[in-house]
C-alpha cells in the first residue's frame, strides 16, 4: 500500500496530538494530583524552623548575688536541603569553625534539614562567617541565638551550683535538681530565606515564643560562703589534706548558708575537672562520725529518762570488758555525769548509756536524728549513709555505734544532728533552694523551712547543748574552737579512715569539729571535716586541726552576721595536749 | 489591488495571529521570569522581534520556490559558519556553539538546521526516482556534515532536533515505510551503545539525572528538581503574576537559563495547570496549523518544507517542555516564540515566513 501525502500528513498530525496529550496528562499529574506534595516541597525550600532558645534561668544567692548567668553565643546549624555545593561551603566554613574540612563536607552533604555544626560559637566569629558565606554566594549555614552558662564566681560554690553538659542540661548540683525550673521551653519561628540565605523579614511565618527559664534563689549567703571557702582552702593547703568539707547551716530553719568541699573545680570548665574534684563531699562522702555521734546516745538516754543530770555512770577506769573485748578510754575515769562523759568524750560512758537504752530504742534515736536516710536536700547524688538495723548487729555493735563507729554518715547528716541540739530538739529538712522566681523577681514557688520531726524535747536539747559548751571551755577537748566573744558549743570527732581494702587505714584519720554559736540563741551550725591531714599522728585530732578552723570561720561569720558579742574577748589558753588525747575515739 | 497587498491579505491569518500572540506572550513570560532582576530580558527580545518581523513579511511575500536556488548557498554558508564556530567560537555552558558578530551573538547550528531543511526539501523533491537506498544515503550525507560539526561543539540538543526533522521529511518525501521503520529500529538499538561509550561525562550525567532525578538533587538533579517543584507547586490555577515567594522569585530556578530553557517552569508556577494547558493547546493548534499548510501546499517542495519546519518547531516544543516536566532529558533547546534568544527568534520567524509563503503561493502555477 502506498500512502498518499495526505495520509502521511495525517499520521504526523496524530503523533503530534499524542505527544501533546501525553504532556497534558503529565501536567495534570504534576499540578493537580501531586500538587500538595510539591507545594510542601516548595514551602520547605525556603522556610526554615528556627529554634528560639529559651533563656536558662539565673541562680542567685539569698541576697540576690548572681551565681550563674548566660553569655550570648551562637549555635551554628546547617540545612542540608539548602546546600548545593558542600565542598565549597566546607572550604569556607572549616577554618571559622575550626573543624576538619573533610569531616565538615561529609556532614554538609547530608539532606537533613537541621544539622548542628557547632555550639557556643562566639558572636563576632558568627558575623564574620556569615559575611564570608554571603560573599561566596553560598547558603545553607545559619546561626541561632543561644547562650553559654557562666559562673562569675569561678570555683566558689562550684559543687553546689553544678554545670551543664553540652546539650545544655544540668548534670550536677542545683543546675541538675532545678533543671525543670531553670530550663524553660524552647520556642520556634518559621522564617523564610531567599537563595542566598538572607531572611525575608516580610514573610516571617508563625512564631511560638520561647518560655524562659525561672530563676532560682539559693539559701546560700555568698559572704559566708567566701569565709568558709577561704578558711577551708587554707586548711586544705596547710595540712595537705586529701579532702575536706565544711557546712554552715541555720539550725532554726535547716537552710544551708554555705557549703564547700575540697578538692574543687571550676564549673566554667567542667571538662578540665578530675572526677574526684567534682564530688560534693558534703553529701556524697560516707565518713565514720566518731565522737560527734555521742550526742545521739546522750540525747536519747536523757530524753527517754534513762539518765538525768544527776545520774552517775561508772567509766571502769578506762578499760571496760564487754562481749569478750576490752573497750578503752584514753584516760581512766571513774564515775561521771552525762555532761562530763560528753566533755571528756568517754567511750565507755557512751557505750554504757547505749546499753542502758537497749538496741531498739537506741536505733530509733539514731534514725530520729536523721542518720541512715537521705536528707532530701536539693542536690543530686546524695547518699543515705549506713546505719544497720538491730537485727544485723552483733553483740558489740551497740557499744561501737555509741562512740561513732560501725556507722557511716554524710557530713550534712552530722551537721543536721548538731542542729537538732542547737535549735532545741527539732530536725529540719536541709534546704539549699529558698525560692523559685520569675524574670521579674516575683516568687513563683516559695520553699518555707520544713520541720521533719521533734527528735528530743527542748529540755533535753538544752541539757546536751550546755554539756557541749563544756567541750569548748577550758578542760574540754576542743578549746581551740572557742570563738572570741561568743558562747560556743560543739563536739570534736576523730575517726580512723576506712581503707579501700577493708578495715582501717593505719595512720589516716578523718577529724572533724561540729559546733554552733551563740549557745543561747544559735545562729549557725558549722561543720569542719578534714580528711587525712599530713601531720604527726599525735597532732591529728579534731580538737587540734578542725577546731581552730571552726574558730576562725565562726569569728568571721559572727562579724559578717553582725552578731553582738556576749562575752569579753579573751585569748585561748595554752594548748592542752593531754586533753586532746582523751578525745580520740578508737 | 497591488499584488503585494493582495498576497498579504492571503496570509494564513489564524497562523499569523497565533504566532503573534505567542510572541507577545513570550515577552510577558520573559518579563515574568526576570522582572526581579537588574537585567530585564524582555526589552532586547522585543527589539529582536521588531527587527525580525519585516524579514518575516519579506519571506512570506516572496514565492518560496526561490529555495531551489537559495538552499545550496545557504547550506554552504551555514557550513562555513559552523567551521568558523569551531575555530573562533565562544564557549557557553560547556559548548563552543556561539559565534559573535560584534554586539550580537549567533548560534550557527540554528542556521544550519534551516539550511539543512531547505536542502533536504529540494533533494527529496527533485530525485524521486532514485532507489530508496541511494536517497537515504544522500539525505544522510546532507544531514551528516553539519551534524558532525555540531556534535563536535558539542551541542547534543541541536543534534537531536535533526533526527525527527530528517525522519519526518523522509516520511513525507516518499521513502518507503519499511526503510524508515528499520532505520528507527537500528537507531533505537544504537542508543545504549552511544550512551555507554560515545557521551562525554556531563552528557552522561544528564541522561542519568533524567532517569533518576532524586539521586543527586543538590547537584546534577538541581535544575530538574527545582523545575518540578515550581510547576507542581503552581497547582491548578497558579500563584499569579509577580506573586511573592515563588521558587522563581526566591532564585531556586536556575537564574542563568530561566528565561530561555526553563521558561515553561516559570509559566507553570505562575499560571498553574490552566496556564500550562492553555499554552500546550496553543502549541498543538500551532502544529496543526503548520501541518495544514503542509497539506494544502501547492507542490512537494512546499509540503516537504512545511513538514520540515513543523518537525523543527514541534521537536523544540517537545524537548523543551518535556525537559521541564521531566519527560525528556535536559538538552537546552529553547521554546519557540516564547524563550529569550535573538538568533532563535530570527530562525523561527524565518521558518514561519516560509510557511506563510507556502500558504500564499499554494495555488499559483509552477
Amino acid at each position: 500500500m502506498r500512502w498518499t501525502a495526505r495520509t502521511r500528513a495525517g499520521v504526523v498530525c496524530a503523533v503530534v496530538a499524542a505527544v501533546f496529550t501525553a504532556y497534558s496528562v503529565r501536567l495534570v499529574d504534576l499540578q493537580v494530583t501531586k500538587h500538595q506534595s510539591y507545594a510542601k516541597k516548595a514551602a520547605e525550600k525556603h522556610t526554615m524552623r528556627m529554634v528560639i532558645h529559651a533563656r536558662r534561668g539565673l541562680i542567685f544567692d539569698r541576697n540576690g548575688e548572681l551565681l550563674a548567668s548566660n553569655l550570648p553565643v551562637r549555635t551554628v546549624v546547617a540545612d542540608g536541603s539548602h546546600i548545593q555545593d558542600p565542598a565549597a561551603l566546607a572550604k569556607i566554613a572549616a577554618p571559622f569553625l575550626e573543624q576538619d574540612e573533610g569531616d565538615l563536607r561529609a556532614r554538609l552533604s547530608s539532606e537533613k534539614k537541621y544539622i548542628v555544626l557547632r555550639r557556643e560559637f562566639p558572636e563576632e566569629k558568627a558575623v564574620a562567617l556569615k559575611a564570608a558565606i554571603q560573599a561566596a554566594n553560598l547558603r545553607g549555614i545559619y546561626f541561632e541565638k543561644d547562650a553559654v552558662r557562666t559562673y562569675p564566681n569561678g570555683q566558689m560554690l562550684g559543687h553546689v551550683l553544678g554545670f551543664l553538659n553540652n546539650q545544655g542540661s544540668g548534670i550536677q548540683g542545683v543546675e541538675m535538681t532545678m533543671e525543670s525550673h531553670l530550663r524553660g521551653q524552647d520556642g520556634y519561628r518559621y522564617i523564610e530565606h531567599d537563595r542566598t540565605g538572607r531572611e525575608i523579614m516580610l514573610y516571617r511565618g508563625q512564631e511560638e515564643p520561647a518560655v524562659h527559664g525561672l530563676n532560682v534563689r539559693l539559701t546560700i549567703d555568698m559572704g559566708l560562703q567566701a569565709i568558709l571557702e577561704e578558711e577551708l582552702d587554707t586548711a586544705f593547703r596547710d595540712l595537705k589534706l586529701e579532702m575536706a568539707a565544711a557546712i554552715l547551716m541555720d539550725p532554726n530553719t535547716g537552710e544551708i548558708l554555705a557549703m564547700a568541699s575540697r578538692p574543687c573545680f571550676d564549673p566554667n570548665r567542667p571538662g578540665e575537672a578530675k572526677p574526684e574534684e567534682m564530688k560534693n563531699r558534703a553529701i556524697l562522702d560516707m565518713v565514720e562520725p566518731g565522737s560527734t555521734f555521742k550526742i545521739v546516745v546522750a540525747s536519747g538516754a536523757i530524753n527517754e529518762g534513762i539518765v538525768n543530770d544527776k545520774t552517775s555512770i561508772f567509766c571502769e577506769n578506762g578499760a571496760f570488758s564487754y562481749g569478750g573485748k576490752i573497750l578503752r578510754d584514753h584516760h581512766g575515769y571513774g564515775a561521771m555525769g552525762v555532761a562530763d562523759i560528753l566533755v571528756k568524750s568517754s567511750n565507755i560512758g557512751s557505750a554504757k548509756m547505749a546499753l542502758m537504752m537497749k538496741d531498739a530504742k537506741y536505733y530509733e534515736y539514731v534514725r530520729r536524728f536523721g542518720f541512715g536516710e537521705k536528707s532530701g536536700i536539693e542536690l543530686p547524688g546524695e547518699i543515705p549513709g549506713l546505719v544497720h538495723p538491730p537485727h544485723r548487729w552483733d553483740k558489740l555493735t551497740i557499744t561501737r555505734m555509741a562512740m561513732g563507729q560501725s556507722v557511716a554518715a554524710t557530713p550534712l547528716q552530722i551537721t543536721m544532728g548538731m542542729s537538732v541540739v542547737a535549735n532545741g530538739g527539732r530536725l529540719f529538712a536541709p534546704q539549699i533552694v529558698r525560692s523559685i522566681e520569675d524574670a521579674d523577681g516575683r516568687v513563683v514557688q516559695d520553699k518555707p523551712p520544713k520541720m521533719l520531726r521533734e527528735v528530743v524535747s527542748k529540755k533535753t536539747a538544752n541539757f546536751v547543748g550546755r554539756a557541749l559548751s563544756g567541750v569548748v571551755a577550758e578542760g574540754g577537748t576542743a578549746q581551740l574552737a572557742k570563738v572570741a566573744g561568743f558562747t560556743t558549743a560543739g563536739k570534736t570527732g576523730t575517726a580512723q579512715k576506712a581503707s579501700p581494702t577493708g578495715g582501717y587505714a593505719p595512720g589516716k584519720y578523718v577529724v572533724s569539729f561540729v559546733g554552733y554559736l551563740p549557745v543561747e540563741n544559735p545562729r549557725f551550725v558549722c561543720l569542719v571535716l578534714l580528711d587525712d591531714a599530713k601531720v604527726a599522728s599525735n597532732l591529728n585530732y579534731g580538737g587540734l586541726l578542725a577546731a581552730p578552723v571552726f574558730s576562725r570561720i565562726g569569728e568571721r561569720a559572727a562579724r559578717y552576721l553582725d552578731l553582738v558579742p556576749a562575752l569579753r574577748a579573751e585569748l585561748p589558753g595554752p594548748l592542752a595536749m593531754d586533753d586532746q588525747k582523751k578525745e580520740r575515739a578508737n | 489591488m497591488h499584488p503585494i497587498l493582495r498576497n498579504l491579505l492571503r496570509l494564513n491569518w489564524l497562523l499569523f495571529l497565533l504566532m503573534m500572540a505567542l510572541l507577545v506572550y513570550g515577552l510577558y513570560a520573559i518579563y515574568s521570569a526576570t522582572w526581579m532582576r537588574d537585567t530585564n530580558f524582555w526589552f532586547p527580545q522585543m527589539i529582536w522581534i521588531l527587527i525580525c518581523l519585516p524579514m518575516f513579511f519579506v519571506v512570506s511575500l516572496v514565492d518560496y520556490r526561490w529555495v531551489r536556488y537559495g538552499a545550496i548557498p545557504l547550506y554552504v554558508l551555514s557550513m562555513l559558519f559552523l567551521v568558523a564556530t569551531m575555530l573562533f567560537g565562544e564557549k557557553r555552558y560547556g559548548a563552543r556553539s556561539w559565534l559573535a558578530f560584534g554586539p550580537m551573538n549567533f548560534q550557527p547550528s540554528q542556521l544550519a538546521i534551516i539550511a539543512g531543511i531547505l536542502t533536504l526539501a529540494i533533494f527529496l523533491q527533485g530525485y524521486r526516482n532514485m532507489p530508496a537506498f541511494v536517497r537515504i544515503l544522500c539525505c544522510g550525507l546532507i544531514v551528516g556534515a553539519p551534524w558532525i560539526l555540531i556534535l563536535i561543539q558539542p551541542d547534543l540538543g541541536s543534534c537531536i532536533v535533526w533526527v525527527p526533522v530528517l525522519l519526518g521529511m523522509m516520511f513525507i518525501g516518499g521513502i518507503p515505510k519499511r526503510w524508515l521503520i528499520s532505520m528507527l529500529l537500528v537507531g533505537v538499538a544504537i542508543i545504549p551503545v552511544v550512551v555507554q561509550f560515545g557521551l562525554k561525562p556531563y552528557q552522561y550525567s544528564r541522561i542519568t539525572t533524567f532517569l533518576h532525578p532524586d539521586l543527586d538533587p543538590q547537584g546534577d538533579g538541581w535544575n530538574i528538581t527545582q523545575s518540578l517543584i515550581a510547576i507542581g507547586s503552581g497547582g491548578f490555577s497558579g500563584k499569579g503574576f509577580k506573586a511573592p515567594n515563588t521558587q522563581l522569585e526566591l532564585g531556586f530556578l536556575p537564574s542563568t537559563i530561566v528565561h530561555n530553557d526553563f521558561i515553561f517552569s516559570v509559566l507553570g508556577e505562575q499560571h498553574g495547570f490552566i496556564g500550562g494547558i492553555a499554552l500546550l493547546g496553543a502549541f498543538a493548534l500551532l502544529c496543526v496549523l503548520i501541518l495544514q499548510v503542509a497539506l494544502e501546499a501547492g507542490d512537494d517542495l512546499g509540503r516537504l518544507l512545511a513538514v520540515g519546519i513543523a518537525m523543527l518547531i514541534f521537536t523544540h516544543i517537545f524537548m523543551n517542555i518535556g525537559m521541564t516536566i521531566s519527560v525528556t532529558p535536559i538538552t537546552g533547546l529553547p521554546l519557540p516564540l516564547i524563550s529569550y534568544g535573538g538568533s532563535f527568534v530570527m530562525i523561527t520567524l524565518f521558518g514561519f515566513g516560509l510557511l506563510q509563503s507556502i500558504w500564499i503561493h499554494r495555488r499559483s502555477a509552477r
